[in-house]
């Protein structure tokens, strides 16, 4: 990409100076040559060696030590100059033809008739080096015209040429080629490195730094020269040359995917969309450039399109305070920086480059280098804001879990509050039931004292044991928890227990009762028990010494409750019958609130059957 | 033997009324009726009664319990409690007070009856027939006819139903060891097992009628006698 920089068309004319040569000797190690050189352009592409030799071509002088034609231009450049032997002995130099990409360079001896031939399409076999050479040999005080016809297809045309002594020159070489080995080394590590963390991190934006790199590095060992020598076939090199539309997008190509994934572009929507589109289309784009040789020296527009593209979102995520493109911005000001400053040098305003050539690949390392800063950056502020999240996300919890704590225990407080409070009403409005009872049983009791009646303090007796009846159901579900069922057997137990307790008899009372019923049946049961009883104490024994036994039982069969109360008594006629009364209540109760049936045997002492179906 | 002096702290007139009229035509003298703790203590003090009828909601500043206290600590008159109250822990506070009955209201007059009978043998206001010597003696001047299954305070004897009749000759015969409630409803009801509650409310009614602690009850382990003299 840096290539662009170097794209200048020059044209002078210049005054023709036939037979100027080139006093060389041993002291200086490098002469520039192609200020000293004369030009000719051959439109034709026709002339040979002969032609330029023979016909008197006018060349001309050039004055500039280096010339650019850019890609592939469409004519031969032959460039004339001679080299004089000053010395009295032989000299050996080396002209080295400061361009790897350049396709065809031809030298011709005028002396000799030898040709020698180098490019990157006729690499030298024999040749280590990263730049075309070829050996010259000057014999004493000999004097000696040389030609180059050069020529350049697809890749461009920049003509710089060198003369070195030998030995400076491959010491030069050297120390060129390790530095940029270093440079490729560095290089490759950070990428392989990255790979690893990609690998372990699943975070996109690592493998698209590292296929940047590898872009990056694929496009500089084209570029510097390194590939054609040491890594490619020379048959493949055409071949790549004709991708090379490619190996200059590939690293763009990835940078744009790493910058889109490094600053999120999706917060950026319209930008994110652009882009998006335009990397749809890029590779078909770049692809054009293959098909055809046509549009070469346009290769790379969409490149630099793109380029720019990615320079403005870097700039404009930065503007928007992203943090990330802070990174990216100081990196994309490193690459200007070289690419500034090799332009300042090839326009020689600044001095740098011929000090310091390696201003392109340092700046490649430290921007490199910058990402994966950038990238462990990302990570760590990735990783913190999760470590956040979680923190409180746990926090949050826990004082969720706190406040429910604290919920249930007061929602547990209230309704044992509310409980307790329940508990005590209840227990009140009992007592006050019971003292209502004994107030009404007092009553009863006082007006009976004041009568002498038998009879009537016979129903006083009576009516008190009606009340009694119901009063040990209220005792009963005073003392427990379930207010609408009661445990037949202990309430019976208790009505029982009064009975026997207001007739002193020696009657023995047998019951079988197994069954719980709810509060309204209970009522009317405990009625009818006490009716029942009651007629059996005061009828059906004539004298206490009658061994008399009453049974009672009261099951329930498949939602029938069967009601049986008999005795062994002598049994009473029931057309006479001077005790009605209780027996109309039992009638009553059973068929109008029991909604049952109940069936009188008299005959062999009093034989009661209830039974009713359980609607509860 | 003079008439027994009764004092009646009931705060319900109607009630306190009849009680009056029933002890009235069981020929005892009702020295006064009271319905507050100052009022008692000062018809005390004047009437000095023999036995006090006390009820234990009085709707005053003190109950019939901590008043029976109050007097306890200067005169040890006999205290027998009529009260609506039956729940454990009403009436465990008026055991502490060693009352001589307690009596739930709704009353019966037979009740009232037996139990002023029995205070009064307590306190020995009536003489009492021999003991005799078949009987077993249970604590608190109670005496039992393990033959013929009747209960009787020194001489006189006190009625029972018959499922208090089995589970107080139950309790006699394990002598003082404690049975659990499964063996004592196996006892009384055999087969019919009865509801988690039954054996509860028998214990309770025997209580009442003791009007003391003879039983001791734990309801993890089961029920003993307690032989308290």
């Amino acid at each position: 990409m840096t290539k662009n920089k170097f794209l200048f068309f020059i044209f002078f004319f210049t005054t023709i100076i036939y037979g100027k040569s080139i006093s060389v000797d041993n002291n200086i190690s490098q002469y520039e040559l192609l200020s000293q050189s004369e030009i000719y352009i051959d439109n034709t592409k026709s002339l040979s060696f002969e032609e330029i030799d023979t016909m008197s071509i006018e060349f001309q002088s050039i004055d500039k030590t280096q010339l650019s034609f850019g890609y592939s231009p469409d004519f031969n450049v032959w460039i004339k100059f001679t080299l004089e032997n000053r010395t009295n002995k032989d000299l050996f130099k080396i002209l080295e033809y400061e361009n790897s990409m350049t396709t065809h360079i031809t030298l011709f001896d005028t002396q000799t008739n030898e040709v020698f031939k180098d490019g990157l399409f006729q690499i030298n076999k024999n040749r280590k080096t990263v730049n075309p050479i070829f050996e010259l040999r000057l014999k004493p005080y000999e004097s000696k015209t040389y030609y180059l016809k050069i020529s350049s297809y697809i890749t461009t045309m920049i003509i710089k040429l060198n003369l070195w002594e030998v030995h400076s020159f491959y010491r030069e070489e050297l120390k060129h080629q390790s530095i940029l080995e270093l440079f490729f080394g560095a290089m490759f590590i950070l990428a392989v490195y990255n790979l690893f963390v990609y690998f372990f991190t699943k975070d996109k934006s690592y493998l698209f730094y590292v296929l940047y790199i590898f872009g990056v590095i694929s496009h500089h060992l084209m570029y510097v020269g390194i590939g054609y020598i040491y890594l490619l076939k020379p048959s493949w090199i055409e071949y790549i040359i004709h991708l090379s539309s490619f190996i200059v997008a590939l690293p763009i190509f990835a940078l744009a995917f790493f910058t889109k994934s490094f600053i999120s572009l999706r917060q950026y929507p319209k930008l994110n969309k652009i882009l998006e589109i335009y990397l749809w289309i890029f590779p078909f784009l770049v692809s054009l450039f293959v098909l055809t040789d046509f549009l070469n020296k346009y290769r790379n527009i969409f490149t630099v399109i793109l380029l720019l593209y990615l320079v403005f979102l870097a700039i404009y995520a930065s503007l928007k305070k992203n943090r990330q493109a802070y990174f990216i911005l100081v990196g994309w000001l490193i690459i200007l920086i070289g690419g500034m400053s090799m332009y300042l040098s090839s326009t020689g305003v600044l001095n740098i480059y011929k000090h310091y050539p390696y201003i392109v690949e340092t700046a490649f390392i430290l921007e490199a280098t910058l990402f994966a800063i950038a990238l462990a950056d990302k990570i760590n502020r990735l990783q913190k804001e999760k470590e956040n999240i979680n923190q409180r996300f746990i926090a949050q919890q826990e004082s969720e879990k706190e406040r429910l704590t604290l919920e249930v225990k007061n929602k547990t407080r209230d309704l044992q509050e509310a409980l307790n409070k329940q508990t005590i009403l209840l227990k009140e409005l009992n007592h006050r039931v019971k003292n209502n009872m004994q107030t009404i049983i007092s009553l009863l009791r006082l007006q009976a004292d004041e009568v002498d009646d038998e009879q009537i303090e016979g129903i006083f007796i009576t009516i008190q044991n009606r009340i009694n009846a119901m009063s040990h159901l209220h005792e009963l579900l005073y003392k427990q928890a379930d207010i609408t069922h009661i445990n037949a057997h202990e309430y019976f137990a208790s009505v029982i227990d009064g009975l026997q307790n207001s007739y002193e008899n020696e009657i023995d009372i047998y019951y079988d009762i197994q069954v719980e019923l709810d509060v309204e049946q209970a009522i009317s049961c405990g009625l009818i028990l006490n009716e029942l009883v009651v007629n059996s104490f005061k009828y059906a024994f004539e004298d206490e010494a009658d061994n008399g036994i009453i049974n009672i039982e009261l099951y329930k069969e498949k939602d029938i409750f069967y009601f049986n109360i008999s005795d062994n008594g002598k049994g009473y006629n029931p057309t006479t019958s001077s005790h009605s009364f209780g027996l109309t209540l039992v009638n009553n109760l059973v068929t109008n609130h029991l909604k049952g049936i109940i069936q009188i045997d008299t005959n062999k002492g009093v034989k009661t059957q209830i039974k009713w179906k359980d609607n509860g | 033997m003079a008439k027994a002096k009764i004092l009646i702290v009931e705060d319900n007139p109607i009630v306190a009324l009849e009680i009056k009229s029933a002890l009235k035509k069981l020929d005892f003298d009702i020295t006064d009726i009271t319905n507050s703790f100052k009022d008692t203590l000062n018809s005390i003090i004047k009437e000095e009664p023999d036995i006090i009828m006390m009820d234990i909601d009085l709707g005053d500043e003190k109950d019939g319990t901590q008043i029976a206290q109050e007097i306890h600590k200067s005169k040890n008159i006999p205290i027998l409690y009529l009260s609506s109250f039956s729940d454990d822990e009403t009436m465990e506070k008026a055991f502490d007070t060693n009352p001589v009955g307690y009596l739930i209201k709704p009353f019966k007059r037979e009740e009232l009856k037996t139990t002023i009978m029995l205070a009064l043998f307590k306190i020995n206001k009536l003489e009492y027939e021999n003991i005799n010597q078949d009987h077993t003696y249970i604590g608190f001047g109670y005496y039992f006819d393990l033959k013929n299954r009747k209960l009787y305070y020194k001489s006189q004897q006190i009625r029972l139903g018959l499922k208090e009749r089995q589970l107080l000759s139950a309790l006699i015969l394990a002598q003082g060891n404690t049975l659990s409630a499964e063996e004592l409803e196996y006892k009384i009801w055999i087969d019919n097992a009865p509801s988690e509650s039954s054996l509860r409310t028998l214990v309770y009614r025997l209580k009442v009628k003791l009007g003391c602690k003879i039983i001791e009850v734990s309801y993890s382990n089961g029920y003993k006698l307690t032989y308290k003299t």
